[in-house]
């Protein structure tokens, strides 16, 4: 049986995401240090909510959303809630950027609103690939 | 791509004032970019950029008194802060956060000025990954 420690994260899978932060500092940490790690990597980014929507309905299809949860012109909630009311994007992973473990908004978006994964900020972009594909991997063995 | 080496300990700027401590984790944030210079750099130049948006928009807040806006406006200066490793920064905008979070705005005008002095100070620190740059 594989520990958390000696699991081994695939640097060289193709993945679609879409980040979504309207501090674009991060946005451009994300994009850059997910494509540091893993050049197969494709992130798209949206500063809010609202443009988050906007690209999930174009051409381009997410493997995971990654996403800050309070955000003006749409949070990261109002996002989560619309996927899982749209057929199309509902068991897209959603990964939460919060800013305190244990908080109660974490806590709500567990309980009430089924966020797949969260990672605490100030995130390295590492830990962000790892929860990346952990989720998506944990969500298609649900499958 | 430029990779340097992460700085050990704390890079530490005179306080222009007793509030003020200027500080940022060098080693945390070279940690961050993954010795990524290059990518520091740019990160800094888009800081700078917004700086005085995330300001005005809290100075904004706590002239009208608009709690919500405040919360929001602090939180964004907040995490950028905490993502530059500018500890005693975020402390102070996490400060202002939660006053917008509770409603209670008396004070926040002098916590602002706590926090002005907190970002005079850090700004030589964050320029100095500029000028290192271009060397």
């Amino acid at each position: 049986m594989k520990t958390e420690s000696t699991i081994e994260i695939d640097y060289s899978r193709q993945l679609r995401i879409l980040v979504v932060d309207d501090v674009a500092v991060h946005r451009m940490l994300l994009k850059s240090g997910l494509n540091r790690l893993n050049p197969f990597v494709k992130v798209d980014e949206a500063c809010s909510g609202s443009e988050a929507m906007t690209k999930l309905q174009g051409t381009e299809r997410y493997d995971a959303v990654v996403c800050d949860w309070l955000m003006p012109n749409g949070s990261g909630e109002d996002l989560l809630r619309w996927m899982r009311a749209m057929p199309h994007f509902k068991r897209i992973p959603f990964i939460m950027l919060s800013g305190k473990s244990g908080s109660q908004e974490i806590i709500k978006a567990f309980m009430e609103l089924g966020v797949d994964g969260y990672v605490v900020k100030p995130f390295m972009p590492r830990d962000v690939y790892q929860k990346v594909v952990d989720t998506i991997d944990r969500m298609a063995q649900k499958k | 791509m430029e990779h340097v080496p992460a700085q050990q300990g704390d890079v530490t700027q005179g306080p222009p004032q007793k509030s003020a401590t200027g500080k940022i984790d060098a080693e945390e944030l070279m940690v961050r970019v993954d010795g990524d210079m290059e990518l520091l750099v740019r990160l800094v130049k888009i800081f700078f950029a917004e700086l005085p948006k995330y300001r005005d928009d809290i100075a904004a807040a706590i002239a009208v008194g608009d709690s919500h806006a405040l919360r929001d406006a602090a939180h964004s200066l907040k995490s950028v802060l905490g993502t530059f490793a500018a500890h005693d920064g975020h402390e102070i905008a996490l400060r202002l956060e939660r006053m917008g979070f509770g409603g209670e705005m008396a004070g926040a005008q002098e916590v602002l000025a706590e926090l002005d002095l907190e970002l005079e100070a850090i700004r030589p620190l964050l320029a100095g990954f500029l000028t290192h740059s271009n060397a």
